[in-house]
């Protein structure tokens, strides 16, 4: 029984190819691969005597051929029915030598002559002695060893052997011509193992005599390829067995006939080809109807063969016929009736023995396979699988399962296709038709239809449809796990350790939902028995194209942590600002806030990856070692050792590791040893988890590739890329603590000075040549939360920038740097407090020493070199970024309100209300009796000091009682309920004439109380230039309504004397806590009307002699006298006096003053211009008609800026 | 004929439902979905009577119009009986897909439809 059989296998002659003497099965593969091309020979290559006439009287010379079929003699087994099958004879022996290992070529032909004695029906012989060498001459030893001469050229060794085997076959030929010639007398009775040994038999064999001598010369004719000879003697042969009910013969025949139809067809169409190629217009031979007629009779053929076959059970012959039918059907493209034939063929094969049933099992697979239908293919493969199982031939079981399972969708079981060896054509039918297909095909692909049923060969290497791998696994679990346990127990006949190994491992990959949890704790326990006898190197990706246990979700790489990441410095000579045509764009902003933050880590330091694994088995996975596989720079990671329970859904690790040098990092998974075997499972560029495949696609795409710092585009989603790591140098470590602030919260007064150390040590192991210490504003919502509790506002002072709260001595750090390893040094960091503060974030940048020189080469560089601008950029492209640390540090400041100003307000003193204040102030005394200098803790200037001596001295002497000074009265409010505040003014003459007086003194502010607080200050005139009017900050819509001259004139003056009081005036205080601070006066509010307080006058109105208190009788004229002088060095014009009588008790408003005295002149009296230092008198007569009390109250008007100057004093006259 | 396998397969070759008996039927109805996908483009008809035997078994096809195959292996071969069987179970398949919870070409795992598929097979194949 052979594989794949056709019709054509009825007129091939049987050659069978020898390895003569010491050959190695490499050279005699070749050797007979070489001999195996040429399997057709023509029969018009055959050199004949024209006069020589032939018993084949209908052979066609020029279409007609011979088909060789070459058989190893390996392969070959001896038929018992040659007599029956003429085409199973041995009709030639070729034999092949290796002449470099058989030197002794008379030997060789000595054995070659033994081996074809044991071929009795052998009628042409020949040895071909392959590669001779120099020293081997071509000794005449006879016609059948021939010496292939040594050439390298393929062809023309081929050509060599072509016309040796065209006289080779010219002797079968010969031989053939013989048998058919041969006259029915002379031949013996032919008889076959089926003849039963009756009593009659000799009257029937005589009887069937001719019927089965005709059938052989059919069958010469048809080797001989003469089919239409064939014909005749089968018509004939046909007629008498049916006759004589010699059914076996009979469906021979027709097995003959259907074989000689085929030849005929394939002839007739090579010489219409023939003549087509000579004249094209000539008809078709080879029409529809011919072609329809020709496969009607050989259906009829076949089935009657078939049946005939059948009557004798002759099941082996019966299916050898099927299966041809069969084939004959796949190649007239009708699948359904082979498939029938298939599946009666199988039937039939039930009562074989059992190798006939494993060759019937596997013929049936190939035809479906021929056919297309790989799932009837896989199913035959497993037939024949479970046959051999009988036979306990471990080895063939499993290849047999496993092609097969490539069919029921476990294609990633295996990393090579195991179904190459169909595809390479190795077996022996395939291999000879191919040839004969490729002749033909190569004449017309026309007529491709109605060729041979060698045709469906064809499809083994074209219409097979590619099997995808990138398609889903869909169900059928059931066949899966049936095949996977057959697996198992065939490796487990094998003693194969790494296959049940892996066999189980994809089972409980695939299937854990299916199995039960008492299967798979099984499964597991046969994993660790099988795993332990395996070597300890085995990598599952590699030996088992598979991932082990258990499942890994995502490897996620962490960055440093805060305090550690790497910080780009920026060159300030960027490209990227150069080309910048706008300050601003929308676009930039939306890629800055987009970029995600690429992970940076640093040479030798510790660095950590998120390791996401599940185990959703029921048992629990001990992991052996768990660590990063990795590509590029090379890595060091620490391994790890843990176990994961069962039926976990996700388990995070972190594992951790160290870069050993700078560079480019790709994290491409993590590999796992569990049950002794190591896995690397490989990762996305997202991080999640990846099937082999996908692996490999990534690896094609060069997405592991590291040469440069820039990583290969693999997907669109770039951006989310988080495996390529970038590796800097090392940098130095820093550790900075603020021992004192407690939870980095400051609690303190307004206007608090406070002082706290920032303690710096290097614990890292390089020097940190730079320390940058910047401030920053706290993250947005955190300024927000913080800003809704205060509502400050009126303390933002303008000078200030506003959200800085402190300072530090830089030249204290640079006097500590390079800061050693080990070193350690402390920076005291000062805070002024101001009630809108919310503190700030420290950044604190180092870095070692090398980047600042590169810098300072740079700019060198850039400074002296600006001719030679090639080399300068060179330099800049060839910088690579440089890399700082970082450590911010926020400290937020909790201010609450002290002492603070809740009012303020200026009242108009004079020099002798002063003098009556002293008695309440404390140590009054020592200070207007002493020495101020002495005293003074104050830090005055000499000067001031002096003139302030003297200052207070003329006061006190004239006594004035005029309003040349005005007192600042500031009430002080302790907002806090537990601390006690001691206050002390402290102020500046170096701008502002105080007085002295109340200089120095201290109050005591209780809890909850409130004081008032008194600073005297001498009025004097306006400053003629005022500073410019202070824009507010980030204010750039403008008010509507621009303001009038005066209204500018006016805002500037309070913004004048609001910066003056502030800056001049300094009320320290001292806590109960012993802390000290300042009382904030930049909520005071100073309105324009307050400001001309502070005005000196500059007309000084006066009641004559000062006398502000007069008795006049009723009915008597008295004067009342008004002095109106000019105190200023300039002429002052436009003045108007009013002077205003009032009564003293005044009851109603109604009451008419005119009924009670009366006046001579006006009570308004405009003076048009006053000289410097030049004085009006103004007398106004008055006379009272009443006794009562009057009270006259002089005032004065600047006509231009109907500014009001009005008389400290009033007039009181009593009428008696 | 209680000894029957009734399985629906999904339009990629993956089942979506299976009353099994033995897994060597489920085989043998796998090898027969090369057969299926060669007549169902040679018919009209949803039914395709018996498209394929393997020793004693028949294996029966139906294929829908959105391509889900049907696949019966039973041993006697009573076609009407099948045929209502198909129709039936058709019915109810329809029904399914008439679930918006149930995606197309998905395994279906209602229990319902296996009771009444169960109860479907006991009345026409016992």
């Amino acid at each position: 029984m052979e594989l794949n059989l056709t019709f054509t296998e009825n007129r091939a002659i049987k050659i069978l190819i020898l390895p003569i003497g010491d050959i190695s099965p490499e050279k005699y593969k070749e050797y007979s691969n070489l001999i195996k091309t040429i399997n057709f020979i023509e029969l018009s290559s055959i050199t004949r005597n024209p006069n020589e006439t032939s018993p084949l009287e209908k052979i066609s010379w020029i279409d007609g051929n011979m088909l060789l079929n070459f058989v190893d003699s390996i392969n070959h087994s001896r038929s018992e029915f040659e007599e029956f099958q003429v085409y199973k004879k041995v009709f030639g022996v070729i034999g092949v030598v290796d002449c470099k290992k058989s030197k002794d070529l008379l030997e060789t032909k000595r054995l070659f002559e033994e081996a074809v004695s044991l071929y009795p029906s052998a009628v042409s012989t020949l040895c071909c002695a392959f590669d001779p060498m120099d020293d081997q001459p071509d000794l005449d030893l006879g016609a059948n060893l021939i010496m292939i001469p040594n050439n390298s050229d393929r062809k023309h060794l081929i050509f060599y052997l072509t016309t040796l085997l065209i006289d080779f076959s010219h002797m079968i030929f010969k031989y053939f011509e013989k048998m058919v010639g041969e006259s029915e007398s002379n031949t013996p009775l032919i008889s076959t193992p089926l003849e039963s040994k009756g009593w009659d038999e000799f009257g029937k064999a005589k009887k069937r005599k001719l019927g089965r001598f005709y059938k052989c010369k059919g069958d010469y004719c048809l080797l001989a390829g003469s089919p239409l000879d064939a014909f005749k003697y089968y018509d004939q042969s046909i007629e008498l067995t049916r006759s004589n009910n010699d059914w076996e013969w009979l469906a021979g025949s027709q097995e003959g006939y259907i074989s000689a139809i085929l030849l005929k067809r394939n002839q007739d169409f090579n010489s219409q080809n023939h003549s087509n190629s000579l004249s094209p217009n000539t008809n078709n031979y080879l029409t529809d109807t011919q072609i329809n007629t020709d496969d009607q009779l050989i259906k009829e053929m076949a089935n009657e063969s078939i049946a005939n076959y059948n009557k004798r059970k002759t099941v082996q012959f019966e299916i050898d016929i099927s299966l041809k039918f069969a084939n004959y059907h796949i190649s007239m493209d009708r699948k359904i009736e082979a498939s029938d034939l298939l599946t009666n063929t199988y039937d039939i094969a039930f009562d074989l023995n059992l190798d006939d049933k494993i060759m019937v099992s596997c013929s049936i697979a190939l035809l479906y396979y021929s056919m297309n239908f790989k799932r009837k293919f896989a199913f035959y493969l497993r037939e024949a699988a479970f046959l051999n199982h009988r036979k306990l031939n471990y080895d063939r079981i499993n290849n047999l399962l496993i092609i097969a399972s490539k069919y029921y969708q476990l294609e990633d079981l295996y990393a090579k296709s195991p179904a190459i060896f169909l595809d390479q054509a190795t077996n022996k039918t395939v291999s000879f038709t191919l040839n004969q297909m490729k002749r033909s095909n190569s004449k017309s692909s026309k007529q491709q239809q109605v060729q041979q049923p060698t045709k469906a060969n064809n499809r083994f290497n074209s219409r097979m449809p590619q099997l995808s791998s990138k398609k889903e696994k869909y169900g059928w679990s059931v066949i899966q796990r049936c095949l996977i346990l057959n697996l198992i127990t065939v490796s487990v006949g094998m003693l194969d350790s790494l296959s049940i190994c892996k066999y189980i491992i994809y089972l409980l990959r695939t299937q854990y939902k299916q199995l039960a949890q008492q299967k798979q704790i099984e499964f597991q326990s046969d994993l660790l028995h099988h795993s332990k006898t395996l070597p300890l190197n085995i990598n599952t990706n590699v030996q088992m194209n598979s991932l082990g246990l258990p499942f890994i979700g995502k490897v996620v790489p962490l960055s440093l942590p805060n305090h550690l990441v790497p910080n780009e410095i920026k060159s300030a000579n960027s490209s990227t600002t150069k080309d910048k045509f706008f300050i601003y764009s929308p676009y930039e902003k939306d890629n800055l806030s987009n970029k995600k933050q690429k992970i940076v880590w640093t040479c030798d330091e510790e660095c950590n990856v998120l390791v996401t694994l599940s185990n959703p088995f029921s048992f629990d996975i001990f992991i052996q070692s768990l660590t990063l596989s990795t590509a590029g720079v090379p890595f060091e990671s620490y391994p790890l050792s843990f176990k994961i329970l069962s039926f976990t859904d996700s388990m995070d690790i972190i594992i951790s590791g160290r870069a050993l040098k700078p560079g480019p990092l790709i994290i491409k998974g993590v590999f796992v040893r569990s049950y002794n075997l190591i896995s690397e499972y490989p990762i996305n560029q997202q991080g999640a988890s990846i099937n082999l495949n996908e692996y490999y696609s990534l690896v094609k795409k060069d997405a592991y590739k590291v040469e440069s710092w820039e990583v290969p585009i693999v997907s669109e989603q770039d951006d989310s890329i988080i495996n390529k790591i970038k590796v800097i140098p090392k940098l130095p470590m820093l550790n900075v603590v603020t021992p004192t602030v407690g939870g980095n919260i400051l609690n303190l007064f307004a206007g608090e000075y406070y002082t706290f150390n920032m303690e710096f040590e290097n614990i890292g192991t390089l020097d940190i040549d730079s320390i940058q210490i910047t401030l920053d504003e706290f993250d947005k919502n955190l300024r927000k939360s913080i800003q809704s509790n205060k509502s400050n506002q009126s303390y933002i002072d303008y000078d200030d920038d506003e959200m800085i709260s402190f300072s530090w001595d830089q030249s204290l750090i640079n006097s500590h740097l390079p800061l050693l390893p080990g070193s350690s040094f402390s920076l005291p960091i000062i805070v002024f407090s101001k009630p809108f503060l919310i503190g700030n974030q420290f950044i604190i940048k180092y870095q070692s020493g090398l980047n600042q020189n590169q810098n300072q080469i740079n700019n060198n560089t850039m400074t002296t070199t600006t001719l030679n601008t090639n080399t300068n950029q060179t330099l800049i492209e060839e910088q690579q970024p440089q890399y700082e640390r970082k450590i911010l540090i926020p400290i937020q400041l909790n201010v609450i309100h002290g002492p603070q100003i809740i009012n303020f307000d200026i009242l108009y003193a004079s020099s002798k209300t002063l003098q009556s204040l002293g008695p309440y102030i404390i140590e009054k005394q020592q200070k207007t009796s002493g020495n101020p200098l002495g005293n003074s803790t104050m830090s005055l200037s000499c000067s001031s000091a002096i003139e302030a001596n003297s200052l207070n001295n003329e006061m006190i002497t004239s006594n004035s009682i005029h309003n040349d000074y005005c007192l600042l009265v500031f009430d002080i409010m302790n907002c806090t309920s537990t601390h006690t505040f001691t206050i002390a003014s402290n102020l500046n003459f170096d701008q502002v004439s105080f007085e002295k007086i109340l200089t120095d003194s201290k109050f005591m502010l209780s809890p909850n109380s409130t004081i008032s607080i008194i600073v005297p200050m001498k009025r004097e005139s306006f400053p003629d230039v005022l500073p410019p009017l202070r824009q507010p900050k980030g204010q750039y819509i403008k008010p509507k309504k621009k303001p009038t001259e005066h209204e500018e004139y006016l805002n500037r003056l309070v913004q004048y004397y609001k910066d003056l009081l502030i800056k001049n005036i300094e009320l320290n205080w001292l806590s109960s806590d012993n802390t000290k601070g300042i009382i904030l006066l930049n909520n005071i509010i100073l309105t324009s009307k307050l400001v001309y307080k502070l005005n000196n006058d500059s007309i000084l109105l006066e009641f004559r002699d000062n006398i502000l208190s007069k008795e006049v009788p009723v009915g008597e004229f008295h004067n009342i006298d008004v002095c109106v002088t000019n105190v200023t060095n300039q002429l002052i014009s436009g003045l108007v006096l009013h002077i205003q009588p009032i009564l003293d008790k005044q009851i109603s408003n109604k009451i008419d003053l005119s009924q009670k005295f009366g006046y001579v002149g006006s009570f308004t009296v405009p003076i048009t211009e006053l000289a410097a230092n030049s004085t009006f008198n103004h007398t106004l007569p008055v006379v009272f008609f009443e006794k009562d009390s009057f009270r006259f109250i002089i005032s004065c008007e600047l006509f231009k800026t109907k500014h009001v100057i009005p008389s400290p004093h009033s007039l009181h006259i009593k009428v008696v | 004929m209680s000894n029957y396998t009734f399985l629906i397969i999904g339009k990629n070759d993956n089942p979506l439902y299976e009353k099994e008996n033995a897994y060597v039927n489920q085989y043998i109805v796998h090898s027969s979905l090369d057969i299926v996908e060669e007549h169902v483009w040679k018919s009209n008809n949803m039914y395709l009577k018996v498209i394929d035997k393997h020793n004693k078994f028949n294996i029966s096809s139906y294929v829908t119009a959105s391509h889900i195959k049907f696949m019966l292996l039973h041993e006697k071969k009573d076609e009407d009986a099948i045929r209502n069987f198909f129709v039936e179970v058709h019915d109810l398949y329809l029904k399914i897909l008439l679930n918006p919870f149930y995606a197309y070409n998905s395994p279906i795992t209602s229990t319902a439809f296996d009771n009444k598929v169960k109860k479907l097979g006991t009345k026409y194949f016992n």
